[in-house]
């Protein structure tokens, strides 16, 4: 009963967020749904038994990617003086609508009718397969070429942002 | 037939199902670029929440290990999208997609 309990506060605290994220005009306000719906997904994740994966998901969405999108959306300071935050348009706006209606439907319909021709097991509480010794014996054997392509793309990815964001002139101005 | 009063995996599929479309809905018909890049991360949110719980109810590893991959590179993400941001903010002195649409010099 606990379990039910838990699920659904950590589901809703999700799904109320994201729907702020979308909806909500003031983007400073949006980032900070955004970190309510990262919070609700790592509940999820520790429900879901996987501890490690919903504190990588704090330390890392919470923690660094949400401060860098709070900065820039602080020194950007926007303007939200009653601008209509969504786009518009006569007919690309119902396009767009029709094509988020379509994917629910699709979504909706894989999930509430064909779902039941698969066979889940019911997983065993006792069975240790998301324990961290168990990821890393996974991850430095099957899966270590791309975790040093992942090495790799992580050095490459913060020169990239520097060389994109560089202030041209300061002290090297010609 | 389950009986409704327990979690089963399409509960969480369908938390994962709606925030995704959720994040579509954001990607799709807001103007500020910065709230386009939150709602990509809302989708990759929607995307591991799906990973890890097949890799749970499948009694599978990988699950979990692709998940940490996809933190890595969304957070990699976040950061070239918000220095791609900067830089047309300086160019433009404006989020808004509709002014940058012709995306020339």
């Amino acid at each position: 009963m606990a379990d039910i309990v838990v699920f659904y506060i950590f589901a809703g605290i999700s799904l109320a967020a994201a729907a702020g994220v979308v909806f909500h005009p003031n983007p400073v306000v949006s980032v900070l749904h955004l970190v309510a719906a990262m919070v609700g997904v790592s509940g999820l994740f520790f429900t879901l038994g996987a501890p490690f994966i919903g504190m990588v998901q704090i330390l890392v969405y919470a923690g660094a990617v949400i401060i860098l999108f709070l900065f820039v959306v602080m020194i950007f300071d926007l303007k939200t003086d009653g601008k209509n935050p969504f786009t518009y348009g006569l007919v690309t706006h119902y396009a767009k609508l029709l094509f988020i209606g379509c994917l629910t439907g699709l979504l909706l319909s894989k999930l509430l009718f064909k779902l039941d021709g698969f066979e889940f097991q019911s997983p065993d509480p006792l069975a240790p397969q998301y324990e961290v010794r168990n990821l890393a014996k996974v991850m430095f054997t099957d899966y270590m070429f791309m975790f040093e392509v992942l090495g790799l793309l992580l050095l490459v990815i913060p020169i990239g942002a520097v060389a994109l964001s560089r202030v041209r002139g300061g002290t090297h101005a010609e | 037939m389950q009986s409704s009063l327990s979690i089963e995996i399409t509960h969480y599929l369908f938390v994962s199902g709606a925030m995704f479309v959720l994040g579509l809905a954001g990607v799709l018909l807001r103007k500020n670029i910065i709230v386009i890049l939150m709602s990509v991360e809302l989708m990759l949110n929607a995307v591991n929440l799906a990973f890890v719980t097949f890799g749970y109810y499948l009694q599978d590893v990988n699950g979990a290990i692709i998940t940490l991959f996809v933190i890595a590179i969304a957070a990699a993400e976040a950061a070239v999208g918000l220095a791609l941001v900067v830089m047309i903010y300086k160019n433009y002195k404006e989020t808004n997609i509709r002014f940058f649409e012709h995306l020339k010099g």
